[in-house]
């Protein structure tokens, strides 16, 4: 189907007409998305009665609506706590937070709350259009490029979030062995579970998240007054609407980066699997890569929250191409939404455009409307927000560890899953004191499975032959970056000596 | 003077015991992995041994970086990172005893006041004093707890005696 100016404004007086819809969808989401444990999918599931009562199209507009604001929301307790409310948040911490504990967290806040709606908003309108061209990506993606893409993002979190890079890998590794716990796919034989039942079906990735971030965030925090050092107290008790403008100057300055790396998590998003975690990643290292000053990264650069936080939105829109195009959920959400579409007997993947264009096409518009919505209501809210970092820590602790512990029980409702979020808690203590960064082993609990499935599809299609992961040319490229960006920092470090030394003869 | 040099050598020795723990649980994690999987189809073994080798591989690397450090005298294995501040070691055991107790006693006593007794119990571990404090806080979040996660969202957590004297007001 093709776009006229005419269907465009239509589709959009139409999305804008069910306000009543996205507005509460937009506080609940940015609620949910600030508690750990409280992903897009499980409110979603929550509600799951409420969406079937209602029309399709006003269920989905609330979906898409709850599912973008969470993703904005999940920024909020990463920069203000360290404590990402979403995984594709996790990346937001490495310079959101070093901003909050230099007493910068409302120019933070309002960083991400720009790079979110900015990143959503550009990404949503050029997926209106390019729908069926970027259906296409998927086709050129599979099991074989996906095992590498997925490696290739763990490499990317080690590389950047780690002190060095052996510690990241070792992470990386153990957060991906950790992911292959669980009962085997085919014979269904049960491995590294301890005998138990509960991990049979794996690790549960909301309790992972909540004890290797949160958990472990909080044990972290009792050890100091307050989140903000000495030195940010001042700024951070003044907090005032010049802090907001500042944050929007900067942001408008770096339109650009805002634009690109946007465009990164929506390619990802595409990806079935890939997700926002790793989208957010992949954009903050290659706005990195490509800085005039790496070095501020990790130190509370502007541009180190603009990137995961535009990417992160980025992907919103990328996870549902390849539902409405080919009828194959790009993650957890859009799973939801497809089993929303099915209840109501609406058909998805390419007779979605055939027997119902306007309600396709409109899914993206209500997000394009979403995003207006979204930076109106969440700008004046980052100055009471940031006074969050001058609480004691104290008083802070006990209520992350209650409040959280409550996500991890909530998607299977097992006690057994506290218990988790608690061991994870323990070794995510230890690998913040000792610098390995938690994001690294989350990731790689995350990817564990996937990689897992994709490897043995591989190796099923190819009769068992290893070497059919080298047998793909998008493949081998993604192994030369892979395999480059292990190399880079090294690279980097001899050219500086290098430099260092010419400078001294 | 000797001694002064090698006082000065000592305190300038890093401290990486502490950075050791990581390595050891994950290699230990992947050696009983692939003890697991020795008599599974090759299917059911092939990525835990390949995400097993490497990651044994790579604690390998570090720990020899590690020994090559300490026969030059870098380092020792104090575990100092990992511990430090030491004055805060029984504030950071007691919370975590509370934290282990949350999940035990819950079944039993319910969200509501297990939240109430959490929170009350860690604000005294952590120095809390003022009363009102001590009151507002433990009252506060289990009362917003079970509004917005019990009755709001009808999320099911562990019913007690609250969750049931609720239910029979209402």
């Amino acid at each position: 189907m093709e776009l006229s100016a005419d269907t465009v404004l239509e589709l959009f007086l139409h999305s804008l007409s069910l306000w009543w819809v996205i507005v509460p969808a937009i506080v609940v989401g940015i609620i949910m998305g600030a508690i750990p444990g409280f992903a897009a999918h499980n409110t979603i599931i929550i509600l799951l009665p409420l969406t079937l009562m209602v029309p399709v199209e006003v269920a989905l507009t609330f979906m898409v609506a709850l599912y973008c604001a969470t993703h904005l929301g999940g920024g909020i307790p990463a920069i203000l706590m360290n404590i990402p409310g979403t995984g594709g948040a996790a990346a937001t911490t490495l310079d959101g937070h070093e901003m909050a504990k230099q007493g910068k967290a409302q120019q933070a806040l309002v960083l991400a709350f720009a790079a979110s709606t900015l990143g959503g908003l550009i990404t949503s309108i050029v997926t209106l259009f390019a729908l069926p061209v970027l259906s296409l990506v998927g086709y050129y993606v599979h099991s074989v490029e996906m095992v590498v893409i997925m490696l290739f993002g763990l490499t990317l979190i080690a590389v950047i979030a780690a002190e060095d890079t052996v510690k990241g890998l070792i992470a990386g590794f153990f957060g991906l062995m950790l992911g292959a716990m669980g009962a085997d796919h085919v014979y269904a034989a049960p491995r590294g579970t301890f005998g138990l039942l509960e991990l049979f079906d794996g690790v549960p990735l909301i309790p992972a998240l909540i004890g290797l971030f949160a958990i472990s965030e909080a044990f972290v925090m009792i050890e100091q007054e307050t989140i903000v050092s000495s030195k940010g107290q001042d700024r951070a008790q003044r907090a005032s609407w010049a802090d907001t403008f500042e944050g929007l100057r900067i942001a408008a300055a770096n339109w650009w980066h805002i634009v690109w790396t946007s465009f990164i998590g929506l390619l990802v998003g595409v990806l079935p699997g890939a997700g926002a975690s790793i989208g957010a990643f992949v954009a903050y290292q290659q706005s990195r890569f490509f800085s005039k000053e790496p070095e501020k990264y990790g130190t509370g650069y502007a541009k180190g929250v603009l990137a995961p936080e535009a990417a992160n939105n980025g992907v919103t829109s990328g996870t549902l191409v390849p539902l409405l195009a080919i009828g194959i959920p790009g993650g957890s959400t859009a799973a939801v939404m497809m089993i929303v579409l099915q209840f109501h007997g609406v058909p998805f993947g390419p007779r979605l455009f055939v027997e119902s264009p306007l309600l396709a096409f409109g899914v993206i518009m209500s997000m394009v409307v979403a995003y207006i919505f979204m930076i109106l209501t969440i700008l004046p809210m980052a100055r009471y927000l940031a006074k969050v970092t001058v609480i004691p820590t104290r008083l802070l602790a006990p209520m992350i560890v209650a409040f959280t512990l409550v996500g991890a029980f909530v998607p299977r409702s097992f006690v057994f899953d506290l218990g988790v979020a608690v061991a994870f808690g323990v070794i995510g203590y230890i690998a913040r004191k000792t610098g390995y960064h938690v994001a690294a082993i989350l990731i790689g609990v995350i990817l564990g499975p996937l990689v897992e499935q994709s490897y043995i599809r591989a190796l099923r299609i190819s009769l068992g032959d290893p070497l059919v992961l080298f047998s793909s040319t998008l493949g081998n490229v993604l192994w030369v970056m892979l395999v480059l960006s292990l190399a880079m920092p090294y690279i980097l470090n001899w050219l500086r000596r290098r430099k260092a030394a010419q400078a001294a003869s | 003077m000797t001694t002064e040099t090698a006082r000065q050598g000592r305190t300038k020795k890093r401290s990486v015991g502490a950075d050791l723990v990581i390595p050891i649980m994950a290699a230990g994690y992947a050696l009983y992995y692939i003890y697991t999987v020795l008599d599974y189809p090759t299917e059911a073994q092939i990525n835990g041994l390949f995400l097993g080798i490497v990651l044994c591989l790579l604690v390998v690397v570090l720990l020899a970086r590690v020994a090559a450090q300490w026969f030059r005298g870098e380092v020792d294995f104090g575990m100092q990172r990992l511990l430090a501040p030491l004055s805060m070691i029984p504030s950071r055991l007691v919370f975590l005893g509370l934290t282990i107790a949350y999940i035990v006693v819950i079944p039993w006593f319910g969200f509501t006041l297990t939240t109430f007794l959490f929170v009350l119990g860690s604000l005294l571990a952590l120095g809390v004093r003022s009363k009102k404090l001590l009151v507002l806080m433990p009252l506060l979040s289990a009362a917003g707890g079970y509004i917005f996660f019990i009755a709001m969202l009808n999320t099911r957590f562990p019913k007690g005696p609250v969750e049931h004297f609720l239910a029979g007001m209402f």
